[in-house]
């Protein structure tokens, strides 16, 4: 009888000990990592409208200048390389020195998007580190996710965004493409990577892979020599020599199609568009390609009398701009060719959000604001201080 | 010998599960709160009876405020979870499952309140999750509360609580007819609120008041405006010759000072709090200061005084 009840109160003494601890426990320490949700960074500051920015450097300069577009006022941010190369992909600018380095700066502008509503935010500006590569830069891609560095060798150096978000550079995985294409486009948490079977010839594939270049068996569609990209709302574009590919995301799925150019071969140029929207441009000398990545279209605009340097879509569905080599910047009609307008801005490089366009006028020091939407109206001039040679823009 | 072993045991026991309750009470947060508006309504409610924590700092975005660790941890082990719903804070949404996942009551407010759809832009159609600005409304709330809060936490005592949501509901039925009063003080055509918030549809429905949504510049388009930019704004203040508008905007004297050289346009840019209480020290640190300044806004606005 006694010992019944003594292995009875055994029990539960033990579990009243169990209990005990495991409540004590639960509202113990919990761990300290500090939840950070998609587009939240401590200290940053969330804003009513977009805290768009001309990011610009002079040649072999030094010092990346950020200037403010709403309150005209310039920042800058010293450099550990002479910059010859620059690009962005909404908050990073990516400053390579034409050759095997590559700086990483947080402008710290960006904008969160959350389909039908988006979210603004700013933080101090920083550099968050350098890189040096075996082999000359010859793509940078950064969306989300993930920012690729292709590389002369046909490597592919992935890094994690999020990471660059927080301060911090952490290389995930070294691709090699088995081409002399070196190009990873990320999209929907995977990499699109050209992928070849010869490190001497162009890729001849687009092939899904996973953060660390594991193919994630999805997605393989025929892309002859890969260049250009650009991530919309309707899906991942990449121009082939021949054709355009549309990669979609279809529920937990990427879907390819493939959609021929009326002209080959295709600009080897990046693309002109804004963030969020649905169409890109990209032209060569002598024409435009249109691509609306929601409806799969491609147009092709030829163009005559003049030669174009870079093409940008508004992704109003109905007019496109291009700029050519005599300074002149014309806004086409998609459907006719028709030019709606143009004007004179002696600049080498467009750019645009979602109400102007940029242009950088090296020379006079001025980043020209145009309203492609007023026909091509010069909304202000911004002078800067120091020669725009290389300029791009951020937080749009 | 075994019986004074096993007492031994027992005692162990009996203090350490003392010890348990200094451990888990009555430090414990027992209901936590996702929005700091929710927050202070469930404060209301429950005075000292229990601890509440609210996730949604002041003068924050109830879409993207972040939590850390400790207060996710908190979620899980809290009596009751409650929080607006209808999609309005993403950021929290995945914690408030892993709560209820753990068997914690979760409350979603704005599902439980007769909510109304938004009636235009992107949303139309979807659920408007922004109840609040209809008192009523958040009467029906708090009586939904009360018996969640009466039901879920631990050591409350349901008629101290019961009665404090009483006198807090009879003061927001002040509000209520107070608001009721001022508003019909306007002329009905003159009750008009042009504003880029989303967030009146239900203070609308509740007062007779029309809002005329408009795409309101700014930015960069705010330095140099051309007609297009304006042109939205332009009409809807034209159509109903209003002297005020309700904007979120981050320049609101250059957005006046636009309308005037650009349209020939007088009026004043009134700012309103849409979905967040301010600090202590600001004008809306309460759900009834947000609610009373707010409304002397839109009507110092309207009546252009």
């Amino acid at each position: 009888m006694i010992s019944a009840s003594t292995r009875r109160l055994t029990g539960i003494a033990a579990v009243g000990v169990a209990l005990i601890l495991s409540a004590c426990g639960s509202s113990g320490d919990p761990p300290v990592a500090e939840e950070t949700p998609h587009g939240y960074v401590a200290g940053a500051e969330e804003l009513p409208e977009a805290q768009s920015a001309i990011a610009y450097v002079t040649r072999g300069g030094e010092r990346l200048h950020l200037l403010d577009l709403i309150s005209g006022s310039e920042g800058e941010i010293g450099l550990s390389l002479g910059a010859e190369r620059i690009s962005e992909d909404g908050r990073f600018v990516y400053v390579g020195d034409g050759d095997r380095a590559l700086e990483v700066v947080d402008a710290g502008v960006w904008t969160v998007d959350h389909t039908d509503h988006v979210h603004y935010y700013r933080a101090p500006a920083r550099s968050v580190g350098a890189l040096t590569f075996d082999a000359p830069i010859t793509a940078v891609a950064g969306f989300e996710a993930h920012t690729t560095i292709g590389t002369a060798d046909g490597k592919i150096t992935v890094l994690d965004r999020r990471d660059l978000e927080a301060g911090k550079v952490t290389r995930l995985a070294a691709i090699d493409s088995g081409s002399s294409t070196a190009l990873a486009v990320p999209y929907a948490e995977r990499l699109l990577v050209a992928v070849g079977d010869d490190p001497g010839r162009p890729a001849d594939r687009i092939v899904a892979m996973d953060e660390r270049g594991e193919p994630t068996g999805d997605l393989e569609v025929p892309c002859a020599a890969p260049r250009g990209w650009a991530v919309l709302r309707g899906g991942a574009v990449i121009t082939c020599e021949n054709s355009l590919v549309r990669v979609k995301l279809e529920g937990e799925k990427l879907n390819a199609k493939a959609l021929p150019s009326p002209r080959t071969p295709v600009s080897a140029d990046p693309f002109g568009y804004r963030p969020r929207s649905n169409e890109a441009a990209v032209a060569d000398r002598a024409g435009i390609w249109s691509v609306n990545a929601a409806q799969a279209t491609l147009r092709y605009l030829p163009v005559t009398g003049r030669q174009l340097v870079a093409a940008a879509s508004p992704a109003d569905g109905s007019t496109v701009l291009a700029l050519d080599s005599t300074g002149t910047l014309v806004s086409y009609d998609l459907e006719t060719g028709k030019v709606l307008a143009q004007t004179s801005v002696p600049a080498a490089n467009l750019t645009l959000d979602i109400d102007r366009a940029y242009l950088a006028e090296p020379a006079a020091r001025i980043i020209h604001e145009i309203d492609y939407r007023d026909g091509l109206r010069t909304a202000r001039k911004l002078r800067v201080a120091e020669q725009p040679d290389l300029a791009v823009e951020v937080g749009r | 010998m075994r019986v004074p072993k096993l007492l031994a045991v027992l005692v162990a026991t009996a203090v350490l599960l003392a010890g348990g309750i200094g451990c888990t009470s009555p430090d414990r947060t027992r209901i936590v709160v996702t929005t700091n508006i929710l927050g202070d309504i469930v404060s209301k409610i429950v005075g000292d009876q229990a601890r509440v924590s609210v996730l949604m700092k002041p003068n924050a975005d109830p879409h993207s405020f972040a939590i850390s660790a400790r207060e996710a941890h908190a979620m899980q082990t809290a009596d009751l979870v409650v929080y607006n719903g209808l999609g309005l804070e993403e950021a929290v949404l995945h914690h408030v499952q892993a709560a209820s996942t753990e068997g914690v009551p979760t409350v979603e407010v704005g599902a439980r309140i007769e909510p109304i759809d938004y009636r235009g832009g992107d949303a139309a159609g979807l659920p408007d999750p922004h109840f609040w600005t209809d008192p009523t409304r958040v009467v029906t709330a708090l009586r939904l509360l009360t018996e969640e809060i009466i039901e879920h936490v631990d050591g409350v005592d349901a008629d101290v609580v019961r009665q404090r949501a009483e006198s807090y509901a009879s003061e927001i039925g002040d509000l209520d007819a107070e608001l009721v009063e001022r508003f019909a003080g306007i002329p009905e055509q003159r009750r008009v609120l042009v504003t880029n918030h989303h967030v009146f549809g239900y203070l609308a429905e509740r007062y007779d008041l029309a809002v005329v949504g408009a795409i309101i510049p700014s930015g960069t388009t705010l330095a140099s405006p051309s007609a297009s930019d304006l042109a939205s704004l332009v009409t809807a203040i034209e159509t109903h010759r209003v002297p005020a508008i309700f904007a979120d905007t981050a320049q609101p004297a250059r957005l006046a000072e636009v309308l005037a050289a650009e349209a020939g346009i007088t009026v004043r840019v009134v700012g309103l709090y849409s979905e967040s209480l301010s600090d202590a020290d600001g004008d809306a640190a309460s759900y009834l200061d947000m609610m009373r300044f707010n409304t002397e806004a839109i009507i110092g606005g309207l009546s252009g005084s």
